[in-house]
């Protein structure tokens, strides 16, 4: 994706002239943008970041970044330089928002089992795994657990969600599938530890 | 999701869009808007008493020259700066703050060399920081409406420089309907408030400046 400012490759002429037609609302022009986008995005990524897991993440804030500052492509103006500054600036923000997350997280891979035994479930199994969800469920960030919240806990529709909390369907759905992985891992952990 | 869902799902709620004019097209749309308050703001409150002498005064023009020129120079390069690709000289606002307050610097010595009385020098003047902060108001608030359908690529430079810009303009409004006793005062009430708005700005940009709070996901 090298481009130098100014310079407009075919390249780089097809895929602004896709960002124009996804401005006027063409979205058969916008998924085939997308789809050019996300391997070349998912390249620059790996790059930057190696083999992470987080890559895909990435790739989505990207993309979801391109989506909201549609209205910002000049046609005029190269398209790469562009997509360029927006990944270099989301890669930059994604650096930092990791370096937050490994600054807090716990690793629990090494602990020692010392209870090997299965449990019996006991009468307050119930009680505490329905605790232990409220927890995992407070313990998400805002964003996830207002789409958790909204979604699947008040069963508001997507639209409803949307307009409550001021956020595109697409990124709620992100949100959601994030939230939901997230819950899955802290109760398969708690569950692997026996609580 | 996967990404292919994820493209599905932005491709299928595309809604159209109206790109961005040019920064120094929508500068120019904010200063005709702004112009208009701050013309608003001095006639509501009646332009200052001497403001026929004021602006026969070589050095007050400049003053006020400069922080127009400040102001103008920092709301483009705010409005620049949130569009991907490009690369405003965001050293360029600031270069001209420098002159302005050389200015006002130059004007604070002059009136305390022709003082025959030090104290009136200097006094607080709570009604030069309304004033400046009322002047800032109109033009911070369309100034932050703009910013936001852009890209929060740097929102504290952004938006501290978009403080600059709608704090240096309503300085101006203020030095055209408030009056004040020196430049010395000009100096502490006037250019600190509008070093404090645009320090402000900057600290409080990341909170109205920001991708949408699923793709800025927290820790």
């Amino acid at each position: 994706m090298g481009v130098a400012m100014g310079e407009r490759t075919p390249d780089d002429v097809r895929l602004g002239g896709l960002m124009r037609a996804s401005q006027a609302g063409d979205s058969d022009a916008y998924r085939a943008l997308l789809q050019e986008l996300a391997p070349r995005v998912r390249a620059v990524v790996s790059r930057r970041r190696g083999a992470s897991a987080d890559v895909e993440d990435l790739v989505q804030d990207v993309l979801l970044s391109v989506h909201v500052a549609r209205a910002t492509y000049d046609p005029a103006r190269p398209f790469i330089p562009w997509l360029l500054a927006i990944v270099r600036h989301r890669l930059a923000d994604g650096a930092r928002r990791f370096a937050r997350r490994d600054a807090y997280e716990v690793q629990v891979e090494d602990l020692d089992v010392t209870f090997g035994a299965l449990r019996t479930n006991s009468d307050t199994s119930g009680s505490d795994d329905a605790e232990a969800l409220r927890a995992a469920v407070r313990a998400l960030p805002r964003s996830q657990r207002e789409a958790i919240e909204l979604l699947k806990l008040r069963e508001y529709s997507l639209k409803e969600a949307a307009a409550e909390t001021g956020m595109t369907v697409g990124a709620l759905k992100v949100a959601t599938h994030r939230a939901m992985a997230a819950l899955k891992r802290v109760l398969a952990a708690r569950e692997t530890h026996g609580h | 999701m996967d990404t292919d869902r994820l493209i599905h799902a932005l491709s299928n709620e595309l809604t159209p869009v109206t790109p961005l004019a040019h920064p120094w097209r929508r500068t120019l749309a904010w200063t005709a808007g702004a112009a208009a308050y701050l013309a608003l703001m001095v006639f509501v409150t009646t332009p200052r008493e001497d403001v026929g002498a004021r602006l026969r005064d070589p050095l007050f023009m400049l003053e006020q020259v400069a922080a127009l020129v400040t102001g103008l120079t920092a709301a483009w390069t705010a409005l620049a700066s949130a569009v991907p690709g490009r690369r405003p000289p965001v050293a360029l606002p600031f270069a001209a703050a420098a002159v302005w307050l050389a200015l006002v610097v130059a004007g604070a010595v002059r009136d305390a060399r022709l003082a025959a009385d030090g104290t009136a020098l200097f006094q607080a003047d709570w009604g030069c920081v309304g004033t400046v902060v009322a002047g800032t108001i109109g033009p911070a608030a369309v100034m932050t409406v703009m910013l936001r359908r852009a890209a929060a690529l740097t929102p504290r430079l952004t938006a501290a420089l978009g403080g600059l810009g709608a704090a240096g303009l309503g300085n101006l409004g203020s030095c055209l309907s408030h009056p004040d006793a020196s430049n010395v005062i000009v100096l502490v009430w006037h250019v600190g408030t509008v070093m404090a708005v645009a320090m402000l700005a900057g600290v409080l940009g990341p909170r109205f400046l920001h991708w949408p709070r699923t793709v800025a996901v927290q820790p």
